[in-house]
């Protein structure tokens, strides 16, 4: 670190790629046969792992591209998956957040009891985190964060949990049964979320009851709405490929219309949440979040319903029956595959595939080869099918003459913008932050309030609606431009916008990432104000990142070596030749100590478009 | 790579192209849908800076997100015999119509307009009241999302085209922005109301701004994004840059990187939000710090500097803005306050006795603070929100409805009226369908062009261009506004 930042402008490795003018390329440079081979390992195995995970560490990286040199791209990929299905889970976040809450004094006042907010939601937070960082089995954590990002259920406006016994359990809880069904199916979570007593009070489907015309009541059709619109089939119907099924008018075709929600909605009569109060009793106050809802028969609708593609259910069955039943109609209604997967591919690896990579993703839900199983919608089978499909592992192209490597985007739509939670887990993976006991001297990571600068907080979108809508498509910039211009040219493919959800969401939380740098970097400890408990200081201190600490030590023989290697690691070889001069023209080695320069360049890496978004 | 990536890298058309281009297109039904209003604005009415000199306005609109009972909020008179059902008031006709979730005429608080009507408005709402009886604030009644009139008789038998995706919090919050119920995709579709408008108007109003007219401290959202440009979102104030001011050899690294093509659009797409975010917040961020306002707002906690009311500091920010307008050289600004958690399928009576209590105390302080700073003549604030709701109770909540209730307020607003047409509650009156659904007898286009008008919009292609379905409702070259008695 020495020489951080001194020159990298004279040395022989990059040399201006004249295309990237175009928007076609990022970077050429020399290299041999053999260097050449080992880069492009590395970043194919940071690149995979950027998608499957919450973030490859270094050692992960290198693990995955040593197979990929043994047995080839592909396969090593899938191995790692397989291996990945096989790791049960060590712990629930649940269980984490309660050891938080009792090992951690920062939960406590001066005489030792409980402070008020410590059963808030930061609780929770903090377990997630740690897990997000630090769990093993990183394809089921970072499958359900898209689950969680698509069954959405958010602590906001949420009032029925109690505080100091835990607020945030009901949602832990949750989250903990997401993760538990990432390895199932469709229409298996799409049963343990109908049933959950944190969506039956989140969609208030707990504690519907039949209608009474007596009392001009009719039952909630909220469940039955959202269940369609969200969570299975989705408002319009889609082919295998997920286009649009236009009428006569090149209008797309609806799904379900008002009296199909109102035939749902009398499916979805009869459910409460389990406890000794009545059925109608039940307020929103959860007194055992984690035990699933129960039928009460008596308030269920028993009349005939009709359900969707002439689907009838007869009158006279149990509310389980009824629900059941339901439940298979739309997992198996063939918009859902498409619509799911699409829903699925956004949250994974690009925010616009195209009708052939939804098509394929499609097939294996179906159990076609080579990934599908004898299980329809078989989460593994689809995992598999959008994590190893050419339009996520061949995004980027290395390719070499003999004597220079070039590396490019193969298309400019694919890839997606990191959400600032990915973006934030992604970093702190590389980096490999662990607890050096200062603090508690329990191991558990102190991470939350870079979290809460980070600005995203799991479990804690605004509505059902996510914290982002799937197919937001900003109108300005240079994707407004694009979509203007195809929409002038393409007048009769309706509903066709180049989306990026994510991009509805950033905007000024940019701006904080360098007061986040600074902390991170210098590893100041500081107090803030937790704006949950109004009044309350907590001490926090931000972990020791190990791999910070190797590079600071001197690991990198140069500033042209330390680059390559977050370039490797973070940006899958796309960090902008210009960027790097930039970096190494501009950052003074005269100014600052070798830790704020360090963290100048990291926090350029961060904030710019070669890392922030997914290829 | 495939023909439709391949156009990425072709040059912009030049003006004149585009428009040879459209006339080719002239035998496409959907040719409006498809222009870039930018481009169009040029052929329209001819304007000056000097049009808009000396005589600033703002919109406010608050959007109450999820869909608000608003039949509670407003309801009909105890004194006035039902149209519906022989001797019954209107009031009988309501109790029956909400049950379990009707509030009795004695909790509520009686209004009479200006015209001599009778009503009544929620008892959690007394400085609503104030502010109707000072004449700073009207009610729109039965407001909704409409393609074209339509009656109930129409809607059973569907000989007349209704919005898409009714009861949809998705589709009908869209709508409500975007002013085309019977579009779903796009340039229209995309973009809102205020955001066209602002295509129109900018380039003359706020000739030579150096900020975005169209500020958010609501957050991002559809009503105030256009062709061109997208509102500046500031929740929870702008943030200055100050790490990136401070150090100045990063400042450059980020400079230079901002000018980069990168090989992705969602890489570029991304600088592009970098790039307007850095520079806006810097400027928003002295603002915020420097205004004074005296007034005080609800919810004020002092220990914690935070206000529980979830809508005061975001009108604070916005008084603080227009206050410091000149500065920026804006004639035509526009602001977006987002109040969510409105759906109360469950205990919607003890939801809106919070909700309204807070809506109410939040909207007269900022009509105070207008007048604190002198332009309270000059701003017109609207509700705004996904939906009406049923009146049918769905136990101790209601489901998804229509019309709805709505408030308008400002010193340009003609207050201590209930305009448009307050409906029948009865289940079996002539708006009622699907057992509790009101059939709006105004259409958010009517509300939106009669706020445009004021705001400088002339009634022929310009209006069309802001909203495509305004000949169902309004002729062209009609003077005033659709909505009568709208303005002071």
């Amino acid at each position: 670190m020495q020489n951080i930042i001194t020159v990298l402008r004279n040395s022989r490795a990059f040399v201006l790629s004249a295309a990237l003018g175009a928007g076609a390329c990022y970077a050429e440079f020399a290299s041999s046969v053999a260097e050449h081979d080992q880069y492009v390992r590395l970043s194919q195995a940071s690149h995979f792992l950027s998608q499957a995970s919450m973030g490859g560490t270094v050692e992960g990286i290198n693990a995955l591209a040593a197979r990929i040199g043994e047995i080839g791209h592909i396969p090593a990929c899938e191995e790692w998956i397989d291996n990945q299905f096989l790791i049960a889970r060590a712990q629930t976040i649940t269980s984490l957040g309660t050891a938080i809450v009792s090992g951690d004094a920062s939960h406590r006042d001066t005489s030792g009891s409980l402070i008020n907010g410590s059963g808030q939601n930061r609780t929770g937070y903090k377990a997630w985190w740690n897990q997000a960082v630090n769990c093993e089995d990183q394809l089921r954590f970072r499958m359900g964060w898209a689950l969680s990002q698509i069954f959405v259920v958010s602590d906001n406006y949420w009032q029925g949990l109690d505080n100091r016994a835990g607020r945030w359990k009901g949602h832990t809880l949750y989250y903990d049964t997401l993760l538990g069904g990432a390895f199932s199916s469709h229409r298996e979570i799409l049963e343990d979320v109908t049933y959950h007593s944190m969506m039956g009070v989140w969609l208030s489907h707990s504690g519907n009851a039949k209608g009474d015309p007596a009392a001009n009541s009719v039952p909630d059709q909220n469940y039955a709405r959202e269940i369609m619109q969200l969570f299975s089939v989705g408002i319009y119907a889609q082919d295998a490929s997920g286009k649009y099924i236009l009428n006569y008018d090149n209008i797309p075709v609806e799904n379900y219309d008002q009296d199909d929600i109102l035939q749902f909605s009398n499916v979805f009569t009869g459910l409460a949440i389990s406890d000794s109060r009545g059925f109608l009793n039940k307020s929103n106050t959860l007194i055992s979040p984690g035990t699933p809802m129960r039928a009460y028969n008596d308030y269920h609708d028993t009349t005939e319903k009709k359900l969707l593609n002439g689907t009838v259910l007869p009158a006279g069955q149990t509310t389980n029956q009824d629900v059941r039943a339901a439940l298979d109609n739309l997992s198996s209604h063939p918009s859902t595959a498409p619509y799911f997967t699409r829903l699925l591919i956004k949250r994974l690896t690009s925010s616009n595939p195209s009708h052939d990579y939804i098509k394929r993703v499609t097939d294996a839900w179906y159990g076609e080869a080579p990934y599908g199983t004898e299980k329809e919608g078989d989460f593994k089978a689809v995992l598999k099918a959008i994590l190893l499909d050419p339009e996520a592992r061949e995004a980027i192209s290395y390719t070499h003459d003999g004597s220079v490597t070039r590396i490019s985007a193969n298309d400019p739509l694919r890839g997606k913008i990191k959400e600032p939670i990915l973006r934030m887990a992604q970093f702190y993976r590389l980096m490999d932050p662990y607890a050096d006991n200062i603090v508690q001297g329990d191991g558990i990571l102190r991470i939350h309030t870079i979290a809460q600068t980070a600005a995203q907080f799991p479990i804690n979108a605004d509505t059902v609606f996510n914290y982002y809508t799937e197919n937001y498509a900003p109108t300005d910039g240079p994707i407004g431009v694009y979509t203007t211009d195809y929409t002038i040219n393409n007048p009769y493919e309706p509903a066709y916008e180049v989306t990026a959800p994510e991009a509805q969401y950033i905007g000024q939380f940019l701006i904080s990432d360098f007061e986040v740098f600074h902390r991170l970097v210098s590893r100041s400890e500081y107090d803030v104000q937790d704006s949950y408990n109004s009044g309350h200081v907590i001490h926090e201190v931000i972990p020791d990142l190990g791999h910070l600490d190797e590079i600071k030590a001197g690991l990198f023989a140069s500033d042209e070596e330390l680059l390559r290697h977050l370039d490797t690691m973070l940006c899958h070889g796309c960090l902008p030749y210009e960027l790097v001069q930039s970096i190494l023209t501009n950052i003074d080695t005269e100014n600052g100590t070798n830790s704020e320069r360090l963290g100048l360049v990291l926090g350029a890496i961060f904030q710019s478009p070669a890392y922030s978004v997914s290829l | 790579m495939n023909m439709r990536t391949n156009k990425l890298f072709n040059r912009r058309k030049t003006r004149r192209e585009f428009l040879g281009d459209c006339g080719k297109m002239t035998g496409i039904g959907a040719m409006s849908s498809m222009i870039n209003l930018s481009m169009t604005n040029k052929v329209m009415a001819q304007r000056t800076p000097a049009d808009f000199a000396g005589d600033y306005k703002a919109i406010v609109c608050i959007f109450l997100g999820g869909g608000n009972d608003s039949f509670n909020m407003l309801t009909p008179s105890d004194t006035k015999a039902s149209t519906v059902i022989e001797g019954n008031t209107e009031y009988d006709d309501y109790l029956e119509s909400r049950g379990r979730i009707s509030i009795a005429a004695d909790s509520m608080i009686d209004i009479t307009t200006n015209s001599g009507e009778d009503y009544h408005v929620h008892y959690s709402m007394p400085e609503v009241v104030d502010m109707f009886n000072a004449g700073d604030l009207s009610f729109l009644a039965n407001v909704g999302t409409m393609v074209e009139p339509i009656t109930k008789a129409q809607y059973q038998n569907g000989s007349r085209e209704r919005p898409i995706a009714l009861a949809s919090h998705f589709d009908q919050s869209k709508q409500w922005q975007n002013s085309v119920p019977n579009m779903r995709a796009g340039s229209l579709a995309g973009t809102g109301w205020i955001g066209r408008m602002s295509e129109i108007l900018n380039d003359t109003a706020n000739n030579g701004a150096t900020l975005n007219a169209n500020l958010s401290p609501g957050g991002n959202n559809l009503v105030q994004t256009s062709a061109s440009s997208r509102p500046l979102p500031l929740v929870g104030g702008a943030k200055g840059f100050d790490q990136y001011n401070a150090k100045l050899d990063l400042k450059q690294v980020i400079d230079d990187d901002l000018e980069l093509q990168y090989a992705s659009i969602l890489q570029n797409h991304y600088n592009h939000i970098r790039q307007t975010s850095v520079g806006n917040n810097n400027a928003l961020e002295l603002v915020e710090r420097e205004t004074e306002i005296n007034t005080v707002f609800p919810g004020y906690d002092e220990e914690t500097g935070q206000y529980s009311n979830p809508i005061s500091s975001q009108l604070i920010q916005i008084v603080k803005y227009i206050k410091s307008q000149a500065q920026f050289g804006h004639q035509r600004q526009t602001f977006y306050v987002s109040f969510g958690g409105w759906d109360a399928h469950t205990r919607t009576l003890a939801s809106s006795q919070t909700k309204l209590a807070q809506l109410s105390q939040g909207m007269a302080a900022f009509n105070e603070a207008l007048k604190e700073i002198g332009y309270h003549d000059k701003v017109i604030t609207y509700t705004a929100s996904d939906f009406g709701r049923n009146l049918y109770t769905n136990g101790t909540g209601s489901n998804h409805g229509w019309g709805g209730n709505h408030m308008l307020m400002g010193g340009p607003i003609n207050g201590g009226e209930v305009l448009g047409q307050y409906p029948s509650l009865s289940l079996y009156g002539d708006n009622m369908v699907n057992a509790g659904t009101a059939v709006p007898t105004t259409s958010v286009d009517e509300l939106h062009a009669s706020i445009a008008s004021w705001f400088g919009v002339n009634n022929d292609s310009e209006m069309e261009a802001i909203l495509p379905n305004i000949r169902n409702f309004w002729a062209a070259g009609q003077a005033g506004t659709p909505i009568s008695n709208f303005l002071a």
